[in-house]
């Protein structure tokens, strides 16, 4: 070992700090530091900014789609219409255009082009509204009808009046009618109940969420019995019984690269073998919340065993020394403690799967289809996030705006389930 | 029927465990504590003979039925029509017979049609009720088996919990049976695929035109299947996807590490959440309203054609959604960094800034590394912003304004709308995913390894 | 020749710092120059205190040691003087501490420039995963105490002298600083404080981690 006194022949000379050109490096060393605290500003500044972008384009784009142009009128219906047959329904068409042209005094007009100003199949509506009470045949009945749909964007200003007639998808004829509706008080804008109970249709006036909705609850349904049922099964075993060998941990690879598989490589296995191999009906809810639940169940387990990890080895010691089998302990004690935390990674998981779309498309949940009767689990029909998809492929540009309120009801459910598993999260958490 | 079926499971499994406790408690009256298990267990042994065995039948059944119906049917066909008709024929005679047994009539089905769903709407009868009356029997076996081997000394519980205990086992096997399913069948259907288009046409073919019409003469080399444009266009997409996503997501982990103030970190994880939280579809449409137009306009403004469909309104949107990916991975990795390395490059003199760069970064690399790697994972593996955002035609580019295709957007719009499922149209669907499994896989068993490896480094 | 003749350095060393010698030097160095001093120091984590109105000299040139019961304040003394306790966000400063006549809260100290001339070797070692170089060079780098690559050199291998680990690592000096055990691992810590030439060093129990002979060593 060299000694000391050898080292301190050869002294650094003391250093000076105060000399103007160390001043100076400190200066610019923390005007770096600012300079990265500025960047750091930026780029959270730019991810919130582009957020509020985001949301504040849906709102803005969306918020129109929750009211409806209705049209009001007195309609004299006739005594001798056929309720059981339904080509009878024609016969209201001549009637709404009649009823129109009283109100505007306007008897000249042709039927058909004032029948126009509302929805096409107002008389369908109508009929309907007339099978379901009978006793109005031949009285005259106040009914509302929605607007079609140019009128309805006539209405909420989307199209202009100042472009030219010929770029104008409402002729100055239409305006003018629809102006004189509106001062005689038949035109109103209640709150469109219609996008919740209405089925999807081609028209975007009278298109609504029913049938996506409830696509989406059964879907949902079936993916949380499953993942719930055989996530938890699964994550017992994995965390209380299994011996750590080479078959488990073969088992928790396969979960954690399952849990980073696209989704869309879900809608292949789906389609192959829920479709193709096993002859499950197409588009079918309950296919869809098979392969959702597919896709929830890798992280499912993860919750489940964190939550699980997360019980104190003493509470299952306290078990087990009074003499109670490892089941029992579980069942009776660690699961109950462990259930808040796999309750709140259950909702969020099923959150994630609500706002899934790819593989649903590939197994079918992707028709447009019309009519608002109510499909079951096996029949097809579309889940919330596809109904999305297909309106925003959709021309017609009233469905620009329900795409946009469509996007914000499924943000609402979101948000909605998020808020319950936070709240559960910090009424039920214990800290041990 | 299947409804009924299952009601029907439930009611006597709920009899089974009330039969088996009635035991139970029977035992304990005539022997007391000298019975092994509490007259509950009892009950759930018998229970859990009567219903798991019927349950899985049911489920079985419920599988089967649909394909054991189907190839009934196609052997019942008279040997005239099924003779020399291709597969998508059959196909269509099936699915005829379906309609019209179901009630939907589209124009006028041939006498032997109607024969055929005469006979299937009469098997789905047969099925359906030979169904209940197999879980029925079955149940009813169980039950009186189960009953038989109780005994006071019976140890209930343990069997009990033995059954318990193979449930669980079963329910961990699923995960790996759907890896295995989702690895056969695209395996398998890539097989089929590449027994018609060679698959170095595949990997290497700059020509991708799978739109081909299909007739029995028709030579699957007739469409062109050359994957590198779509490839190219997924890695495109990707890479802008992660120039974005990259520097905002590591400068804000930056930031939330060292200069952040705690309501200021209150404020920003929540939104990070919000970010990772938005359903894709909406950030596609997003990308179709509102930044593709945006793009177009200022590519116009500045006299730059810029596609409607462009791969950087897409990549754009996608970098968007994965910049909370990295911000968080990034934070947990710099946060695994013992506070110890900080505190040492402080007492040295070094400022927040420099000790996050000269020595946190550094630390965290793996991790942050790692974490990049999954967010290139998610890129490739994203399908709904690219499937209304980017384009359909495949399209060997560099150039970020032009319209790219993406392998899943093949994959989906190859298999929307109906699919036989001989057509190479519809194998190369399977073909891409197959390639993108593996490609995704790949990626994640890297990023794991890395972070590994270097996680030793200074634990 | 090692543990020997190293625990007559250390034994010799420590002799010269027993609390009589250091109360001697204390008494005879109000000529000698004091280099900080405390006044009035209470310290508060939260609402909890942790320092009583500690008031002290400290002289330069002299090894002080500061002994006590475990949890007495030691440690948040010795991060009061250079101001390290600024990283915690509960830790609340009252009083003054000064270095060489100058307030260490005095705005126009740069706390950077303050923990440059007072360096600190904890508890635990914690060198960075960087090279053995690396680690020693990090300091003169950031201050710019070098104006070349042999300057930085010279320092890095007076440093790992002084230290007394130069000779067991100086074939290695590229690996990483956290492949080498304990005891090296802290000699390389104090090698790296010693690298920008502080005035002042607080060591913090810096062979509390340590076996017996490491500790001999250091």
């Amino acid at each position: 070992m060299t000694a000391a006194s050898d080292i301190n022949h050869h002294p650094r000379p003391p250093v000076d700090w105060s000399a103007p050109e160390a001043v100076r490096r400190r200066g610019k060393r923390h005007a770096a530091d600012e300079r990265l605290r500025w960047i750091g500003i930026g780029a959270i500044s730019l991810a919130v900014g582009l957020l509020a972008i985001l949301i504040g384009t849906l709102v803005a784009g969306g918020y129109q789609a929750f009211v409806q142009t209705m049209v009001t009128l007195e309609y004299q219906v006739p005594d001798d219409i056929d309720l059981d047959n339904r080509r009878s329904a024609r016969t209201l068409q001549t009637l709404i255009g009649e009823t129109v042209a009283v109100e505007l005094g306007n008897e000249d007009a042709s039927a058909r082009k004032l029948a126009g100003l509302l929805t096409s199949d107002a008389h369908f509506i109508l009929f309907r509204h007339l099978e379901a009470n009978p006793s109005l045949v031949g009285q005259t009945i106040t009914f509302s009808v929605p607007a079609s749909d140019p009128i309805d964007q006539l209405n909420k200003g989307t199209i202009q009046r100042e472009t030219p007639e010929e770029l104008r998808r409402v002729s100055d004829e239409e305006i003018a009618w629809f102006d004189e509706l509106k001062e005689a008080g038949a035109v109103s804008t209640p709150f469109n109940w219609g996008l919740f109970t209405n089925g999807d249709s081609r028209r975007p006036e009278l298109a609504g969420l029913k049938g996506a909705i409830i696509g989406s609850a059964y879907a949902l349904l079936v993916c949380f019995l499953i993942s719930f049922t055989v996530g938890i099964g699964a994550a017992v075993y994995l965390e209380e019984f299994a011996p750590r060998n080479r078959w488990t941990d073969l088992i928790e690879v396969n979960i954690n690269n399952l849990a980073a598989v696209p989704s869309i490589v879900f809608g292949l296995l789906g389609l192959a073998v829920f479709l193709n191999f096993f002859g499950m009906p197409r588009g079918a809810p309950l296919v869809g919340g098979l392969v959702l639940s597919l896709m929830t169940l890798p992280t499912m387990i993860i919750v489940t065993r964190a939550a699980l990890k997360a019980v104190p080895p003493s509470i299952r010691e306290g078990g087990l020394g009074i003499g109670a089998s490892k089941h029992q302990v579980i069942t009776d004690h660690v699961l109950p403690l462990a259930m808040p935390g796999i309750l709140t990674g259950a909702i969020i998981g099923l959150a994630q799967a609500l706002g899934e779309t790819a593989p649903l498309l590939l197994i079918g949940m992707n028709a447009s289809i019309s009519g608002n009767d109510v499909g079951g689990l096996t029949t097809a029909s579309t889940a919330l996030p596809t109904q999305i998809f297909i309106w925003a492929d959709s021309p017609e540009r009233g469905f620009v705006a329900r795409t946009s309120a469509g996007i914000l009801v499924l943000l609402g459910f979101l948000i909605t389930m998020n808020g319950v598993a936070i709240f559960l999260r910090q009424r039920l958490e214990r800290k041990w | 029927m299947a409804g009924w079926t299952l009601l029907l499971v439930l009611v006597l499994t709920v009899t089974a465990y009330v039969v088996g406790r009635a035991s139970g408690t029977r035992f304990w009256a005539q022997h007391g504590s000298d019975m092994h298990s509490l007259p509950g267990y009892h009950g759930a042994f018998v229970a859990a003979w009567v219903g798991v065995p019927a349950f899985f039948l049911v489920l079985i059944w419920i599988f089967l039925q649909g394909s054991v119906i189907d190839s009934l049917l196609i052997s019942s066909l008279p040997q005239g029509l099924v003779e020399g008709a291709s597969q998508s024929e059959i196909d269509l005679l099936v699915s005829q017979a379906k309609n019209l047994a179901g009630g939907n009539v589209f124009g006028e089905p041939s006498p032997e049609v109607r024969a055929a769903a005469e006979r299937y709407a009469n098997w789905q009868q047969i099925a359906g009720w030979a169904m209940f009356a197999a879980a029925l029997a079955l149940m009813v076996a169980a039950m009186f088996f189960a009953r038989s081997r109780l005994g006071h000394r019976y140890r209930a519980r343990n069997n009990f919990e033995l059954i318990l205990s193979g449930l669980m086992i079963g329910c961990s096997v699923v995960a790996i049976a759907t890896t295995l399913g989702i690895v056969l069948s695209l395996l398998f259907e890539s097989y089929r695929f590449f027994s018609q288009v060679p698959l170095m046409e595949f990997l290497f073919g700059l020509s991708w035109e799978p739109q081909i019409a299909l007739r029995e003469d028709q030579v699957a080399g007739a469409g062109a299947f050359g994957a590198v444009p779509v490839f190219a266009g997924t890695l495109l997409v990707a890479f802008i996807a992660m120039i974005v996503a990259t520097p905002i997501g590591i400068f804000t982990a930056i930031y939330l590490g060292e200069f952040a103030s705690e309501p200021v970190r209150a404020v920003i994880k929540p939104v990070m959440e919000i970010l990772a939280g938005v359903p894709t579809v909406v950030y596609g449409f997003f990308a179709v309203l509102t930044v593709a137009p945006a793009m177009r306009a200022a590519g116009a403004a500045i006299g730059i054609p810029v596609s409607p469909n462009s791969a950087l309104a897409a990549g754009a949107v996608m970098g968007i959604m994965i910049i909370p990916f990295i911000s968080s991975l990034s934070d947990d990795a710099l946060n695994a960094v013992p506070r110890a390395m900080r505190d040492g490059s402080l007492a040295l003199g070094a400022t927040p800034g420099e000790t996050m760069i000269k020595v946190l970064l550094p630390a965290a690399l793996p991790g942050i590394v790692g974490g990049v790697l999954l967010g290139v994972s998610r890129a490739i593996g994203e399908t709904m912003i690219v499937l209304m955002a980017a384009g359909l035609i495949a399209k060997l580019t560099a150039n970020p304004l032009d319209s790219v295709t993406t392998v899943t957007v093949q994959i989906v719009t190859l298999l929307i709308g109906d699919t036989e499922f001989d057509s190479p149209k519809t194998l190369a669907a399977f073909a891409l995913g197959l390639v993108l499994f593996i490609a995704t896989l790949g990626l994640n068993v890297l990023a794991l390894n890395i972070v590994r490896k270097y996680r030793e480094q200074y634990d | 020749m090692n543990e020997f003749s190293n625990e007559q350095a250390v034994n010799s060393a420590m002799a010269q710092t027993t609390p009589e010698a250091v109360v001697a030097a204390a008494a005879a160095g109000k000529n000698d120059n004091v280099k900080v001093t405390a006044d009035g120091v209470n310290v508060f984590y939260g609402e909890k205190q942790a320092l009583f109105d500690v008031s002290l000299d400290v002289p330069e040139k002299a090894v002080t040691a500061f002994i006590g019961p475990s949890g007495c304040g030691k440690s948040t003394f010795l991060r009061c003087i250079n101001r390290m306790n600024d990283t915690i966000d509960i830790a609340r400063f009252e009083g003054s501490i000064k270095l060489d006549e100058r307030d260490i809260y005095d705005p126009s100290l740069d706390v950077v420039e303050l923990r440059a001339r007072v360096g600190m070797v904890f508890q635990k070692p914690n060198p960075f995963p960087k090279s053995i170089y690396e680690n020693i060079a990090y300091g003169p780098r950031l201050h710019g105490l070098a104006r070349s690559k042999d300057d930085i050199e010279e320092i890095v291998v007076t440093s790992l002298k002084k230290a007394g680990l130069f000779d067991e690592v100086k074939d290695r000096l590229l690996e990483p600083g956290t492949g080498l055990s304990g005891g090296q691992q802290q000699r390389l810590c104090i090698a790296r404080a010693i690298a920008v030439s502080p005035e002042v060093i607080l060591m913090d129990e810096p062979c509390s981690a340590l076996d017996p002979i490491a500790t001999a060593r250091i």
